[in-house]
């Protein structure tokens, strides 16, 4: 039973003034990212959302090349993840000695707790160079600029931003998986091993065992890279490149958008407006992956 | 048993496949790791001590000068921003724990699931509410304040506040759910009233709570993209008046971004000096989160 007077319950019933300024700090988040794109929204609609071009002089802010950029990168980063991530998710679970564990796990988290400035500055002074002049280059050599672009001088691009991402997001997304690849029932691995499968046979079927759980991961993984900012506006280029899809080209994503322009946005009427919308257009897309993953992802 | 070939190559594929992978995520953070190491210890050792008390030296310049003002700067965001935080994170969760009535547990049900929201957003967007916020209320407060300015310490604090909040708020609440119902049955039965009730919790939850508050800690200190349009960064000192709250002030992070990003051969050194000290800050706050929850397996919200 718990014994409660009515002074010292009201004593009690203070600390809801706290929650309340949680909720509201969360609510005026989203009601003010609504406000003040709204004179953005009524005067152009859904029309930034499809146009490219940026042109503060002109007061015309289409950011379709960094709503594509957010895509492109986010969706390269959850593709290069999955691959990373289920393997060495599986290394960890399968193949590393137990007495390793405790070193490899550390490692991850730590990465997964670094700031993400850090990362960005590795990426823009060792990967980007590293992947122009290895990657980048030969390839563009061959004669595939055309389609996937110029590298810069300097390396940054859509691809080294997705890259970098894949690295930052893999620790998260690997702990995921590597935790419940370790809860599959002890019975249903002896029960695989018993029909003479081989190592790698199981673990696939494993995999399969937790599909819900890697999905889970890789949503997870797709809303961190399309919200991370500091990193990927040091390597993506910052450029307008209405053709997003050409990887090898500098970029922008929204938040390095936001993160670029925003220091210019009191010269301009609309700019604002405008950033906000973008803003509101990335927050729609963190909300619609958590969605999705309270419908299709494990259930807690 | 021998094994068909087609399944023997399948397998040795796929085990080749699964430790390439692992090679490949490992290594970039073991390269990343060693470069911070080595390039910013350089840079430290040779302008020790004054690297941590002067201002950076001009651009281009063949001296680098020193990230003082940004030490500064994260001293006080974080410890204003913790001093702020915890009180309301903690009190929050406790009462969402310990809610009885139906109006206090709906309150805890809303507090949660808008936490749970809050933990997704990208933090660049709260930076940029914040900013909307201070920026919308500058012409009513400079009537009583006229030194009020949306791009300001204060700004920086609030934007901290919220990026830490939920993760302190989650953690700490977790932890008092996960109280055996006999211990909490017990504290009631000597007669404590809630409040006192919580006190005890929370004392028998201590490393939870102190994870807890390190973790929060972690996240402020690494924090960037919150605070480009709420701290703005600067790379002076500020003087010390009745309007410093109100002034903009420079970061460890901050200064790793735009000292990064410039072209000065000295600049890009002194970014990643301070990449190097927050790479520390974060090692130490880490190494203390893993002792604090040493043998719980519950409980790593944040880490990951």
């Amino acid at each position: 039973m718990r014994a409660s007077t009515k002074r010292t319950a009201d004593l009690f019933a203070l600390n809801s003034l706290f929650n309340a300024v949680l909720i509201l700090s969360v609510a005026l988040v989203v009601a003010v990212l609504l406000l003040e794109s709204l004179p953005m929204i009524y005067r152009d609609g859904i029309g930034p959302l499809v146009t490219s071009v940026w042109n503060p002089a002109r007061e015309e802010y289409g950011f379709l090349f960094a709503l594509g950029g957010t895509l492109v990168t986010a969706s390269l980063a959850l593709l290069l993840s999955l691959a990373l991530s289920v393997g060495s998710a599986v290394m960890y679970a399968e193949f590393v000695p137990p007495s390793l564990r405790p070193v490899v796990r550390n490692l991850m988290d730590l990465a997964a707790s670094m700031p993400s400035v850090i990362y960005g500055l590795w990426g823009l002074r060792v990967l980007s160079p590293f992947l122009r002049n290895h990657l980048m280059e030969p390839l563009s050599a061959l004669g595939l600029s055309g389609i996937l672009g110029t590298p810069s001088p300097a390396g940054t691009s859509l691809l080294s931003a997705s890259i970098l991402l894949a690295i930052m997001v893999t620790p998260f997304a690997s702990a995921i998986i590597r935790e419940r690849l370790l809860a599959v029932p002890q019975h249903v691995r002896e029960a695989l091993y018993s029909l003479g499968l081989t190592k790698p046979e199981v673990v696939l079927i494993e995999l399969r065992y937790i599909r819900r759980s890697v999905l889970t991961a890789m949503a997870v993984s797709f809303s961190r890279a399309v919200g991370e900012t500091a990193a990927v506006a040091m390597v993506v280029g910052n450029t307008v490149n209405p053709n997003f899809f050409r990887v090898f080209s500098p970029g922008y994503t929204i938040s390095s958008l936001i993160a670029d322009q925003y220091p210019n946005a009191e010269a301009y009427y609309y700019m604002a407006p405008a950033l906000f919308y973008a803003a509101l257009v990335m927050f729609a897309i963190g909300l619609a992956v958590n969605l999705a993953l309270l419908r299709y992802g494990e259930t807690r | 048993m021998r094994l068909p070939t087609s399944r023997a190559v399948k397998s040795t594929a796929l085990t080749a496949a699964v430790a390439l992978a692992f090679a490949l995520s490992v290594a970039p953070i073991l390269h990343l790791m060693a470069t911070v190491v080595y390039r910013g210890a350089t840079v430290v050792v040779r302008n020790f001590p004054s690297i941590l008390f002067d201002i950076p030296a001009a651009p281009g310049d063949h001296q680098v000068g020193g990230i003082g003002p940004h030490i500064l700067g994260t001293a006080l965001l974080t410890s204003i921003a913790f001093a702020i935080g915890v009180p309301i994170s903690l009190l929050a969760a406790v009462f969402t724990a310990e809610a009885i009535r139906r109006w206090e547990r709906m309150v805890g049900r809303w507090t949660r699931l808008l936490v749970h929201m809050m933990l997704e957003f990208p933090t660049i967007v709260i930076g940029l509410a914040v900013y909307g916020v201070m920026a919308s209320i500058t012409p009513f407060v400079r009537a009583f304040v006229p030194g009020f300015r949306p791009f300001s310490l204060l700004s920086g604090v609030v934007a901290l506040v919220l990026v830490a909040a939920p993760y302190m708020y989650l953690q700490i609440e977790d932890g008092l759910k996960s109280v055996p119902q006999h211990v909490r049955e017990a504290i009631y039965s000597l007669g404590a009233s809630r409040f006192v009730a919580s006190l005890v919790l929370l004392r028998y939850l201590k490393s939870t709570v102190y994870a807890a508050l390190s973790i929060a800690l972690a996240r402020m200190v690494s924090e960037t993209a919150a605070l480009f349009f709420t701290a703005f960064g600067s790379n002076v000192y500020p003087p010390l008046d009745t309007d410093s709250l109100f002034r903009p002030v420079g970061s460890l992070t901050l200064a790793v971004y735009t000292f990064g990003l410039s072209g000065y051969e000295n600049w890009i050194e002194l970014s990643w000096a301070a990449s190097f000290m927050l790479l520390l800050l974060c090692l130490t706050l880490f190494g203390l989160t893993k002792l604090l929850l040493r043998g719980e397996r519950r409980g790593l919200r944040g880490l990951r």
